[in-house]
């Protein structure tokens, strides 16, 4: 049996959630066990909700709470995400708050997700804190931080009700992404490449980016009709870490908000042009690796 | 044994080490350079378009040469064309023309590819002046911002641009990474800033200043745009008479690209313009609005050109 809590945004939107959810439990709700105490998990009303940003365009199916990553190990945008919850119980016939659960909160970053296509190594996932405690009467705070990895993070609340009985248990979703980013569409004067099976969709970034970027492109294939831009990494489709060795770590410090982007080298004979044209959409550039690539910034 | 280890292990961590957080070419800023611009500004009255022509001297104490000049000036620059080696551009993202030594010309027997931009032999050098910077514009002169950058070799790491100190943020936009000054570029009118002189409200739109405010300090040349009749008025065109620093000047006046629109350009040397405090008194009679009665709009605009 499972209780799946949807859009619980913020605190004053979380009793319609529970009554909803109280609706949908309502014929089978009764466990095995007899058991008739689900447990839901809220945005903490003491709790800065900076976090929570407004996803506007999100890269990732509908969760239930959505925030952005840490940056921890690069200095720029080098930021801790945090998302204050507040886990509570309730009676899943009469929607009635429960006190004085235990809670033990455990959580698993989504196989694939945000972009990812490997599962290798140990993704990170962020972390709970505390992992486990009771509601007491106003509910168990909870901080989660997240990682510096975008995707889903699934959140599984278990516990036992004050008479000892198991809780229903409790499944929500945390979004970890950088909003708004966009796939670069495909077009005829630029090409995509360094396209590997892990990262299959590795070409989002802002809209000012990707503008700038396509103007780039026909710019350069104005000067220089045979050829065509080749651009490289950008960004994974919920920004983020851009593991490219799909190791879950760097070396791409950047390229985790979608205004980063790698240009393939191109003719010794055009780079003073492309350089021109860069500044020309305001972008900045520097070489990386040697006769490897350049690295352009919005 | 337990020793061996790590002194093994260390050596395995130094011979890994050059590969990560190598700056292979510091950010150097490129405004290590001292320039002259210098404009000149022809008005054609069959086309009503003004030629702007460009002139810059990279002076010897310079410690780098010049690659790009940009200019920031609303709509386009049309007809564009530059010195051997040099293109231009109209930028996409804010309102600035450029003209860059983009060909490389031979390249070094000795060059190596290394990724980084390769040397031009059309750059200018410290010492060394290059003109034909030009295009047209339909837009009187007025001062604008210039940017000189000097050519420099690209910030270069040897892996990510995490390596680099600030991991790219201390590269400047090439604005903020030039020499900067005014020179003198096409400035649309705005009509919402016109001068009529402000002495006497009947007879002041007869003439009005459309790019010049009495107290104006110009970059030269100095394009004047006056407009007769500004309110419709019945204007004599006929009687329209100027001085510049007491020196007939009403024939350096044509007809401008509007109706009723005077343009004249004033260069130092070749016109009664002069450095620091210049005087410039026009006349014009038209029919005072509502009757039949002829007067005289005479307005008196002191402005300073910067030496």
């Amino acid at each position: 049996m499972m209780y799946v809590c949807r859009s619980a945004y913020a605190p004053v939107r979380a009793v319609g959630v529970l009554f909803v959810a109280v609706l949908a439990m309502a014929s089978p709700a009764q466990a095995q066990d007899g058991s008739n105490v689900g447990v839901a998990m809220t945005l903490d009303s003491d709790g800065s909700t900076a976090a929570q940003s407004a996803i506007t365009q999100a890269a990732l199916p509908p969760t239930d709470f959505e925030m952005r990553p840490s940056v921890t190990s690069s200095t720029l945008g080098q930021s801790t995400q945090r998302l204050p919850l507040r886990v509570f119980c309730f009676d899943v016939f009469t929607g009635a708050i429960v006190n004085n659960c235990n809670i033990v909160i455990s959580h698993q970053a989504r196989a694939l997700s945000g972009g990812h296509n490997h599962q290798g190594g140990t993704r990170p996932k962020g972390s709970f804190q505390p992992t486990t405690g009771n509601t007491g009467t106003s509910g168990l705070p909870t901080t989660y931080t997240a990682g510096e990895v975008s995707g889903i993070i699934d959140t599984t609340l278990t516990g036992t009700a004050p008479g000892g009985q198991p809780l229903l248990p409790g499944l929500f979703t945390i979004g970890v992404q950088i909003p708004g980013l966009v796939g670069l569409p495909a077009g005829t004067n630029y090409e995509f490449t360094g396209i590997l099976a892990a990262h299959p969709d590795s070409h989002y970034g802002t809209p000012n980016m990707n503008g700038a970027l396509v103007l780039l492109a026909d710019a350069y294939a104005l000067a220089y009709p045979t050829a065509r831009l080749p651009i490289n990494d950008m960004s994974l489709t919920a920004g983020g870490l851009f593991d490219y060795q799909a190791t879950w770590a760097k070396p791409h410090a950047s390229h985790r908000f979608g205004n980063d982007a790698d240009l393939d080298l191109v003719p010794v004979a055009h780079r003073r042009r492309l350089r021109q044209l860069v500044n020309g959409v305001g972008l900045r550039i520097v070489p990386e690796g040697v006769v490897t690539h350049w690295h352009v910034r919005q | 044994m337990k020793m061996r280890c790590i002194v093994g292990l260390a050596i395995v961590t130094l011979g890994a080490a050059p590969a990560q957080g190598q700056v292979i070419v510091p950010f150097t800023p490129a405004n290590q350079l001292t320039v002259q611009v210098s404009t000149s500004v022809t008005y054609s009255a069959s086309t009503g378009l003004y030629t702007y022509d460009y002139t810059i001297a990279n002076t010897a104490a310079s410690q780098q040469a010049a690659w790009m000049f940009a200019l920031q000036v609303n709509g386009a620059g049309d007809s564009p064309s530059g010195p051997t080696g040099w293109t231009f551009l109209q930028h996409d993202d804010r309102p600035l023309v450029s003209w860059a030594a983009t060909e490389t010309g031979p390249l070094p027997p000795d060059y190596i590819d290394d990724g980084n931009i390769p040397p031009s032999v059309y750059t200018i050098a410290p010492g060394a002046t290059l003109t034909g910077f030009r295009f047209v514009s339909p837009n009187p002169p007025g001062n604008v911002p210039y940017f000189v950058q000097g050519e420099t070799r690209l910030p270069q790491v040897a892996e990510d641009i995490g390596d680099l100190p600030l991991e790219g943020e201390e590269i400047p936009d090439f604005t903020d990474d030039s020499v900067t000054g005014t020179t003198v570029g096409p400035v649309p009118i705005d009509p919402a800033q016109v001068y009529t002189g402000g002495r006497r409200p009947a007879v002041d739109t007869f003439l009005v200043f459309l790019n010049l405010v009495n107290g104006d300090t110009k970059a030269a040349p100095v394009g004047i745009a006056i407009r007769l009749g500004s309110n419709g008025e019945t204007v004599d065109e006929l009687t329209f008479s100027a001085t510049l620093n007491g020196t007939d000047v009403t024939a350096s006046f044509e007809t401008g690209n509007q109706p009723g629109e005077r343009v004249g350009v004033f260069a130092l040397g070749t016109s009664p313009l002069q450095p620091g405090r210049n005087v410039l008194i026009t006349s014009v009679e038209g029919t005072v609005p509502g009757t039949s009665r002829t007067a005289t709009d005479v307005d008196r605009v002191v402005f300073t050109v910067q030496p």
